[in-house]
């Protein structure tokens, strides 16, 4: 799918600040990546792939630890001012281990 | 709204199936079960304030996922000036949720080359559950009640 010109203008800005989010938010947080493209109706978007630890995975905590993340990469991160629309997905460390995806590595 | 309610129940039990080895059917079915559980929620608050309830089945027929997520959108990102902060903070929350929950669903039923997995799926199920206490908290407000108004009337 196609990278939008405006968001990669500021790819160097949002990938900075994702980091920096994915940092603060360890060891929830293993990893953030994501993928500059457009959504199922056209819009440019970021899909952000976000790897948690096994133990912030639990069906217990994902809740917290999911709106955590959300509250936090949104705070940090004015995707509209950036014209994205937000899409998140979560994987646990061992799920990614079993599935080996590159996007997520 | 107890098919919206069961729906959201269903949605959990797709995603909590098969404790070792989750089928992609059941998670890719929870997933889009999430989504259509804050659907009916909302078409069913919309066509509640119609009148006549024998009416009210047809009036729901006309409700269309695009112009819905589009309204959605467009309250996800407007600044809401003089609304109590609580309020507007909910309501956004669902209309983002709407969002995001219908582009989960559409990779969940028609890209194939998705990976699904029990987190993901529990994620989307959360995250409806999450919207519909955020609705049942702004519901009266109303700003949540135009937003009712608008998902009927948004055009394409």
């Amino acid at each position: 799918m196609p990278i939008m010109p405006s968001a990669v203008v500021n790819e160097a800005e949002i990938d900075r600040r994702v980091k920096e989010v994915a940092r603060k938010l360890a060891p929830d947080v293993v990893r953030i990546r994501y993928a500059l493209t457009l959504n199922s109706t056209g819009e440019e978007s970021i899909f952000l792939r976000i790897v948690l630890s096994d133990l912030a995975s639990t069906e217990k905590k994902l809740p917290e630890v999911t709106g955590r993340v959300r509250a936090e990469l949104r705070k940090e991160i004015d995707f509209a001012k950036f014209g994205l629309y937000t899409y998140f997905n979560f994987r646990s460390r061992s799920e990614q281990a079993q599935l080996k995806e590159p996007a997520w590595s | 709204m107890a098919f919206a309610e069961d729906l959201l129940e269903q949605a959990y039990h797709l995603a909590k199936r098969e404790k070792t080895k989750p089928k992609q059917a059941s998670l890719r079915r929870a997933v889009s079960t999430s989504y259509y559980a804050l659907f009916h929620l909302l078409v069913g608050e919309v066509v509640s304030n119609w009148k006549r309830p024998y009416q009210r089945p047809k009036l729901a027929r006309i409700f269309e996922h695009g112009p819905m997520r589009k309204a959605s959108q467009q309250l996800a990102n407007r600044k809401f000036v003089g609304e109590p902060g609580s309020a507007a903070a909910n309501l956004k929350s669902v209309a983002s949720a709407f969002d995001e929950l219908q582009e989960l669903r559409h990779l969940a039923d028609y890209d194939e080359s998705e990976k699904w997995t029990r987190a993901r799926a529990l994620d989307a199920v959360n995250l409806a559950r999450t919207a519909f206490k955020a609705w049942q908290a702004v519901r009266l407000e109303r700003i949540a009640q135009d937003y009712l108004l608008q998902l009927l009337i948004q055009r394409r």
